[in-house]
């Protein structure tokens, strides 16, 4: 069996793996699957939050199981695990419509190829900052968004498979057509996101540097027919000198040459190669310059601080907003698992920094008292694993009271009983916390037809509300609700506490 | 190829994966959520220090003085004790932490006697205090009860700054109790302090049977205090894991025999004209349990204290003396 | 062998996802996907808790309220300090902390406070503590339980006496406290009118407490009569229980009166009562006639004697000597008309 058979095995498995995570990463399903796998085994994750928390979390070790391999092989991963790339592999192969030479001009290097690097030191040096924004082209991250907020949503829509009831998510066309556009490019370039944008597929270009195998050409057999270049995935010039930052060790050139000048090598001579990428130096300073502003910049729009925003209630067992935006990889494998669909990826509510990273909707759903799965699958520890019992407050953690999140608020203008003379209550009702959060008062009012009513008016104890937010989930008011949750009173931020506790 | 450039690459390739391995390792963050958010919370917890003293071997460690006029009899218990210079030195910030926990007169036995305040912070000045502060976190309002119960008038008479409970006051306290953990405090007070004095009355309570010296640090507490008195003998021995004060004062000038802690009537209050001084809380409050009459035996909180070796409830056998004052 | 690796990593995966947490997973899915407000119908009246409204301000201005009943109560020369405060069951240690659980013990029910201060001179004030303990034997209880023996008797309400120059009285489901801030004639005069101008607000409809009038005022040692709705003398099973002092010839008498609710748990309660007699001490006689059942224990130093006649238990506790506690418990069967 050749080994691009082998090869092509592996992609399928691996891709059948991560549909298989995107799909079970369901309450009701879930079980004990280990779906982050994907992330906690991406090397640009692992890096990334190490530079940010100065801490690697938990499950990114496994990120070793790719890192070190690379160091010895090459970016093998580009080609043999990564979902993302078996994805553009695919599409490329089956809308391809060129001739065989067509196919050896676009296997040729280009330098935009060197983008991604640029945009690896940008990321690199904004998360020297403190702030984590490869998620936003990290293709594992990418894909797992995409599926969580566009293509299982559009999936369900035409068959109803996924979901019980159908979850919708803000701005799912934004990136859904990114999806759709990055995927589409392959038929200009191919592998157009891993050759041209990637920043993890730059990180392990990188890291090429130290491995030992490589693509060898014989230049005795090698007749320069170019015919290697026919299937090459990372147009890495095997054809001269390889360039091993981008070689994809898919060992399709090795199949294609007719005169076997081409062998997979241990520590062949380095002359041969172009071991490290082309990066044009200039360039490399404006990228870090630009860098260098953004962190600054974004920061200084005062979203972290005086200006928070309230909408951004973030799931429980979120640690505290600097950290949080050190941590996200907005992998929005949150907002897939949480059973509600109250998790929703931000746009600019949370500043810049922010875009795609979970936080609560209560229009779209609420979060439910007894569920802690948003913690479970967050890879990097944004949204700490927490208990069920320190999510509510109860057995040992009695005396740190239970996690909030926000804290609600009546809107009395809107609300039936305190403006329009009509009974209602739903919100006492649905409160889940015992004592209730919501305690009511009766009053006797004669209503404008003079008959008596008996109303009981509700209000807010802001001692025991925690944010969950069924209650505006299930105000009858429809449009703006009459009770509203808004980050204020969150454990996790002492700053933004309500009450002396 | 060449031995050496072999060693040289495959060295290299050696090198980054150990050191990246290693990396990992060193950084790996192993922790449950439970412990991040207690780490992240006791990196906003405080602590607080021990107040006590060195004591010469032989000293007294406990003082009971009988007598009516406050000033005279913490001289002589003092004096008895090694004076209070062994106690508070030249340049020392002293807390005096008296029960200003309720808006009643000082009659009524219910909050500390303000007489006894001013003597004792009179003879911290004497000993060369730099400043004396007066903080309590009353239950009632802390303007009305300061005033009500004349502590804001002896505070003033002898220049001690009295400090109220506002909100930023408050620090969460690391207390690692068998009852509680971590609480707000009132902590500011101590952010400068050398030296902590606790004045408490004596008084009957229908919750514990009786609030003296131990019970006096509740006082310093903040949040639903009311949570307290699901297990409140446990919490109590807890005051004296909490705290560790340079001195005690049990200000039994009157006693509230009944219907403590409140009170309310001058018939429940009863004359008994003694100060008990003491370093060790539990010893004083054993003592004191007896003042009213009462088996010290049966008081809980004594026991559950000496047997997690917070004190002792064998005064008797300590290094004690009864004096008489003026 | 790659391809070993794959099943490998495979198996791995799957058992991973056999090993994990059930408590994780313990929502309800259905009912997460139900529209709750569609179930509220709106013209449904809601009546909801019950009547205990936590407060974390100590007000709670419950239309109902006889927060009106401090209106207006200041004397000539003298004004309120603060406004008016309430308190229920939920808020009640905000305000006397560790001594709420004795109100709470006797059902308390709402607390109204104000401090009335000497505009001439502001270190005179009287607190005013209104206790609304929902029936008149609960206030009778808890007024009962704080007095001693031989304070001077006031004429306020049912019952009332005075301390220097504070009051405390009880009248219908009323029990008040009025705390003056020192003493003197002057003080206690202010005082008293407060009182008597509160007093006359309170409603009373004047139904007797059984246990007051069932229990003999004969040789009754005034002012010693207590009301405990449970752990009447330290004991469980005691409960809704009268207790008062007796002088007999030189001796002081301790007896209590309980009602049941019926005669089944007039006999379980006896019969509790036997069973500590037995545990603590020993029973020396027990006598049955058609109409009283009697039991006498020795407590090794003093002697408790019990009866149950019809509903009613009753009888004598802690006398030193048997004779006189036999013959008080005797006494206080006869005058029994139940």
């Amino acid at each position: 069996m050749r080994i691009t058979h082998i090869r092509l095995i592996s992609q399928i498995f691996f891709i059948g793996l991560f549909l298989f995570f995107v799909f079970i990463t369901q309450f009701g399903y879930l079980k004990g699957y280990p779906v982050s796998l994907f992330l906690e085994a991406d090397p640009l994750i692992a890096i990334a939050t190490s530079i940010t928390t100065h801490t690697l979390y938990q499950g990114l070790l496994w990120s070793l199981v790719i890192l070190i391999p690379t160091l010895f092989l090459g970016r093998f991963f580009c080609n043999w695990i990564c979902p993302y790339g078996i994805l553009h592999q695919l599409v490329g192969w089956l809308f391809d419509n060129r001739s065989i030479k067509g196919r050896i001009e676009s296997n040729r290097y280009r330098s935009v190829f060197a983008l991604k690097y640029y945009i690896l030191i940008g990321v690199l040096i904004v998360a020297a900052f403190g702030g984590l924004q490869i998620g936003l082209l990290d293709p594992i991250c990418l894909f797992f968004r995409s599926f969580t907020v566009s293509v299982l949503p559009a999936l369900d829509l035409a068959t109803g498979w996924i979901y019980v009831q159908p979850f919708e998510h803000q701005f799912a066309w934004v990136v859904g057509f990114l999806l759709f556009f990055f995927v589409s490019m392959n038929l200009v370039i191919p592998r157009f996101f891993c050759r041209v944008l990637c920043p993890l597929g730059a990180t392990l270009g990188l890291l090429s540097r130290f491995s030992i195998w490589r693509i060898e050409r014989d230049e005795q057999k090698c007749v320069s027919c170019n015919l290697c270049l026919q299937r090459c995935g990372g147009a890495s010039d095997p054809q001269t000198a390889l360039r091993k930052s981008e070689c994809f060790v898919c060992f399709n050139c090795i199949d294609d040459c007719p005169h076997e000048a081409l062998s997979f090598k241990m520590l062949p001579p380095l002359s041969h190669e172009v071991t490290l990428p082309d990066l044009d130096r200039r360039r490399t300073i404006f990228a870090a310059l630009t860098a260098l502003l953004f962190f600054p910049f974004s920061r200084s729009s005062g979203d972290l601080s005086k200006n928070f925003k309230k909408e951004v209630i973030r799931p429980p067992g979120a640690v505290a907003e600097p950290e949080f935006l050190e941590r996200c990889t907005k992998c929005d494998q949150c907002i897939r698992v949480c059973p509600t669909n109250v998790l929703q990826p931000a746009l600019f509510e949370a500043g810049i920094e922010g875009v795609w990273t979970p936080i609560m909707n209560m229009k779209m759903g609420y979060c439910e008292l007894n569920c802690v799965l948003c913690g479970q699958v967050c890879p990097t520890g944004a949204i700490q694993k927490i208990s069920i019992a320190q999510k509510l407050g109860i057995g040992e953690f009695a005396n740190l009271g239970p996690v909030r999140t926000g804290t609600a608020f009546f809107d009395q203008g809107r609300c039936l009983p305190w403006s329009m003379d009509i009974p209602c209550v739903v919100c006492q009702e649905v409160c889940p916390i015992s004592p209730k959060a919501i305690f009511s008062r009766e009053v006797d009012i004669t209503n404008r037809w003079g008959r008596k009513v008996k109303l009981t008016r509700p209000y807010v104890d802001p001692t025991l509300c925690n944010g969950c937010g069924i209650c505006e989930h299930e105000c009858p008011v429809k449009d703006l609700r009459a009770i509203r949750v808004t980050a204020v009173g969150e454990t996790r931020s002492q700053e933004r506490s309500l009450l002396l506790k | 190829m060449e031995r050496r450039e072999f060693l040289k690459r495959a060295g290299a390739t050696g090198l980054a994966v150990v050191g990246a391995a290693l990396g990992a390792i060193w950084l790996h963050d192993p922790r449950s959520g439970a412990e991040y958010f207690r780490d992240w919370k006791s990196k906003k917890t405080k602590s607080l220090k021990s107040f006590r003293v060195n004591r010469l071997k032989g000293a007294v460690d406990m003082a009971v003085v009988r007598g009516k006029d406050p000033e005279k009899m913490m001289r002589a218990g003092l004096a008895e004790m090694g004076s209070i210079g062994s106690f508070v030195q030249k340049g020392d910030v002293v807390v005096i932490k008296p029960n200003v926990a309720f808006d009643r007169p000082p009659a009524l036995g219910v909050t500390t006697n303000p007489d006894v305040l001013k003597a004792i912070a009179r003879l911290c000045q004497e000993a060369g205090a730099r400043k004396i502060i007066v903080a309590d976190n009353p239950i009632n309002q802390p303007e009305g009860c300061f005033f009500k119960s004349g502590i804001q008038q002896a505070a003033e008479e002898v220049g001690a700054e009295v400090m109220l409970p506002k909100p930023s006051a408050f620090a969460l306290l690391k207390i690692e109790g068998e009852a509680l953990s971590i609480w707000p405090m009132f902590y500011q007070p101590f952010e400068q302090a050398t030296k902590v004095i606790g004045v408490a009355p004596c008084k009957d309570h229908n919750l514990c049977s009786a609030s003296m010296t131990m019970k006096n640090w509740y006082g310093l507490l903040g949040g639903r205090r009311n949570q307290f008195h699901q297990k409140i003998h446990d919490v109590i021995a807890d005051f004296s894991h909490m705290m560790k004060p340079t001195l005690v004062v049990l200000d039994a000038t009157r006693i509230l025999m009944q219907n403590g802690p409140t009170g309310g009537r001058l018939s429940d209050v009863s004359e008994t004209n003694t100060i008990v001084i003491g370093t060790d809380m539990v010893a004083v409050d054993t003592f004191g349990y007896t003042l009213f009459g009462r088996d010290p035996d049966k008081l809980d909180y004594l026991h559950k204290a000496e047997a997690r070796g917070l004190g002792s409830t064998k005064w008797k056998e300590q290094n004690w003396k009864e004096v008489l004052a003026g | 062998m790659l391809l070993l690796l794959l099943v490998g990593i495979g198996i791995g995966i799957y058992v991973k996802g056999q090993v994990y947490d059930p408590g994780l997973f313990s929502l309800n899915p259905y009912a997460l996907s139900r529209d709750r407000s569609a179930e509220a119908q709106l013209d449904r009246l809601v009546s909801l808790g019950d009547g205990k409204s936590k407060s974390f301000s100590g007000v709670d201005m419950h239309p109902s309220s006889p927060s009106g009943l401090l209106d207006n109560l200041a004397p000539a020369e003298w004004k309120p300090l603060g406004n008016v405060t309430q308190f229920t069951a939920d808020s009640l240690y905000e305000k006397i902390d560790g001594r709420a659980e004795q109100y709470i013990d006797y059902k308390f029910v709402r607390l109204t406070c104000l401090s009335l201060v000497n505009a001439q001179d502001s270190k005179q004030f009287i607190d005013v503590y209104l206790y609304d303990m929902g029936r008149p034997a609960q206030a009778f209880g808890v007024f009962s339980v704080e007095r001693s023996e031989g304070l001077p008797s006031v004429s306020l309400g049912r019952e009332g006496y005075r301390v220097e120059a504070s009051y405390f009285f009880w009248k219908g489901r009323y029990y008040v406290q009025l705390l003056a801030s020192g003493k003197g004639a002057e003080l206690a005069q202010v005082g008293l009118n407060v009182a008597r101008a509160l007093e006359r607000r309170l409603k009373d409809d004047g139904e007797p407490l059984w246990g007051l009038k069932a229990l003999p005022e004969k040789d009754r040692i005034r002012g010693t009569v207590q009301y405990f709705l449970i752990d009447a003398m330290s004991l469980d099973f005691m409960k809704d229980t009268f207790i008062a002092q007796y002088r007999k010839g030189e001796a002081k008498v301790t007896a209590f009166l309980s009602k049941q609710s019926s005669l089944d748990a007039a006999v379980k309660t006896l019969v509790s009562y036997e069973a500590y007699l037995k545990k603590t001490g020993k029973v020396i006689d027990k006598r049955e006639t058609g109409v009283y059942t009697l039991v006498t224990g020795d407590m090794g130093g003093t002697f408790d004697i019990v009866f149950r006649k019809g509903k009613l238990i009753g009888g004598v506790t802690m006398v030193e000597t048997r004779s006189i506690g036999e013959k008080a418990a005797l006494d206080l069967l006869a005058a029994l008309q139940d």
